[in-house]
């Protein structure tokens, strides 16, 4: 697949993307955690399955590493938009993987999946840690 | 919904130069770091508009990548956006939604019928040749020829002696089975259209669903729909089978004398569907709600999956008829009578309710169906 030599071969900077050596459209994804982030420091497995219908039909990604997140449930499903309604043929694994990671760098707590994680963002301490670590939140839908 | 704008991937067209060297390189290639990633940036690649200039200089070629397929461009159009794309990429990406795959903008409904051909010279030289072999597949009233990359790897596959294939064409998957000469899509094995290999120069519709001949009126009177291969080949018996007759009534009375077909014993069959009572009793004619009276056409009935390469229509050749549905009877081909049909004035039912016959009818997709009439 065209797509996947250009992931091995060009791999994406903290993320990494191997396919399954038993299903071609199985992937198992590796992603660290962002600088200046809450999640700085950690390594978080992710599973990406193409569907059939791929490109025309979105990636299923899922996290298989448990991560306190707004956007993320507790199975580890991600409400992130392009993964949705926003899916266009255009997009592609590293471009998901991108957004998966920009989506830790900038949660978005105006539409969580985990109340509790939401909460937990907008409560003071958190704040204090923006403020510390000078990160601008990013609350645009 | 958190917007999906993380940073840029990649060129949607990553514009292949041909140096005079002979070499491609790739221009434009952007990978976002780890520190580079931000919500401001747009998530879909960004590619380069028809007329704008190649950045490689004056003497190269400029051939446009599809951001759909990661393949160089087979038949490319132009969408009102001048985003290019194969013209199959579009296809397949409008089942989605009509918008550009790129900037989202709507792309006009008769856009694929009237597509903006980046080269239509090269449409036409796709369908010439001299004497070599090319592929094809059956519409409803003539053949296809497949394009030029699905072609070369069916001739690939076929000349290695596999049984048979898989291609993506307009975004679904397919297989091409070599043994029976058919395609169907991966996961839905019961659709199905016929395929052969010949030479590049016989007869044919046109290229993987676009027209040779680019008559506007014949566009816009026929769906063709063609590419994505998705016709019903069952459907396609049904023009060729014997003429179906249809009786026309006045509302709640008496059919006049129905047309039949000639055979053995029609002229008792005649008179017997010409005593039935065909129609609601109170005078009032019950078509569905959204549903079309289906006018009769020289004595046959124009069914709604009648319209030239519709890729769906051959769902609706198992709608039974009903005649609380429709005000005149569809007598199908090769009718077989469950029980003697007796003159309706002989035994009907007291307050003069039309009487209740089985009829079983046997569709052109080989499945009896009973009506009740």
């Amino acid at each position: 697949m065209l797509e996947t030599q250009h992931l091995l071969a060009e791999p994406v900077p903290a993320i990494r993307a191997m396919p399954d050596e038993n299903n071609a459209c199985y992937f198992h994804v590796c992603i660290a955690g962002p600088q200046d982030s809450p999640f700085e420091g950690g390594s978080f497995k992710l599973e990406l399955f193409l569907p059939e219908e791929y490109p025309m039909a979105a990636p299923k990604v899922r996290f298989m590493t448990k991560i306190y997140h707004p956007n993320v449930e507790k199975l580890g499903r991600i409400c992130l938009d392009i993964l949705k309604d926003k899916w266009s043929p255009a997009l592609q694994i590293h471009t998901v993987l991108l957004s998966i990671q920009a989506l830790l760098s900038a949660p978005n707590p105006d539409d969580p999946s985990a109340n509790d994680a939401a909460q937990w963002l907008y409560s003071h301490r958190y704040l204090d840690w923006i403020q510390e670590h000078n990160v601008v939140q990013d609350r645009r839908n | 919904m958190l917007s999906g704008n993380a940073g840029r991937g990649r060129n949607g067209f990553i514009w292949r130069t041909l140096t005079s060297a002979g070499t491609d390189r790739y221009g434009g290639h952007w990978m976002a770091g780890c520190s580079e990633v931000g919500h401001s940036t747009n998530m879909l690649p960004t590619n380069k508009k028809l007329g704008e200039p190649c950045s490689s200089g004056a003497h190269s070629l400029a051939v446009p990548e599809c951001a759909i397929c990661l393949q160089t461009c087979v038949h490319p159009v132009s969408l009102p956006c001048k985003h290019i794309f194969c013209y199959l990429c579009v296809k397949g990406a409008s089942w989605l939604g009509r918008r550009c795959a790129l900037c989202r903008q709507e792309i006009p409904e008769d856009f694929m019928d009237k597509p903006t051909l980046l080269s239509p010279e090269e449409l036409k030289s796709a369908s010439r040749g001299n004497g070599e072999y090319a592929w094809y597949y059956e519409g409803r009233n003539g053949w296809w020829q497949y394009d030029e990359r699905t072609t070369r790897e069916l001739e690939d596959a076929f000349t290695k002696g596999k049984k048979n294939t898989e291609m993506l064409i307009a975004g679904f998957l397919y297989v091409a089975d070599f043994e029976n000469m058919v395609q169907y899509r991966r996961n839905e094995h019961g659709r199905r259209r016929k395929i052969k290999r010949d030479i590049v120069d016989i007869p044919k519709k046109g290229v993987a669903g676009l027209r040779l001949d680019c008559d506007a009126s014949n566009l816009n009177s026929t769906r063709e729909s063609s590419a994505d291969g998705a016709d019903n080949l069952a459907a396609l018996g049904a023009a060729s089978g014997p003429a179906t007759a249809a009786l026309p009534t006045s509302l709640g009375g008496q059919p006049t004398s129905p047309v039949l077909p000639h055979s053995d014993g029609s002229t008792q069959l005649e008179i017997s569907l010409s005593q039935l009572q065909i129609g609601d009793v109170s005078g009032r004619n019950n078509i569905g709600e959204g549903e079309e009276e289906l006018p009769v056409l020289g004595g046959r009935v124009a069914s709604p999956d009648a319209a030239e390469d519709d890729p769906e229509s051959d769902e609706n050749s198992d709608q039974d008829v009903s005649s609380t549905q429709q005000s005149s009877l569809v007598v199908p081909p090769r009718l077989s009578l469950i029980g003697a049909i007796q003159p309706a004035s002989d035994n009907a039912a007291p307050g003069g309710a039309a009487q209740n016959i089985n009829v079983r009818s046997r569709r052109p997709d080989g499945q009896c169906t009973i009506t009740e009439v």
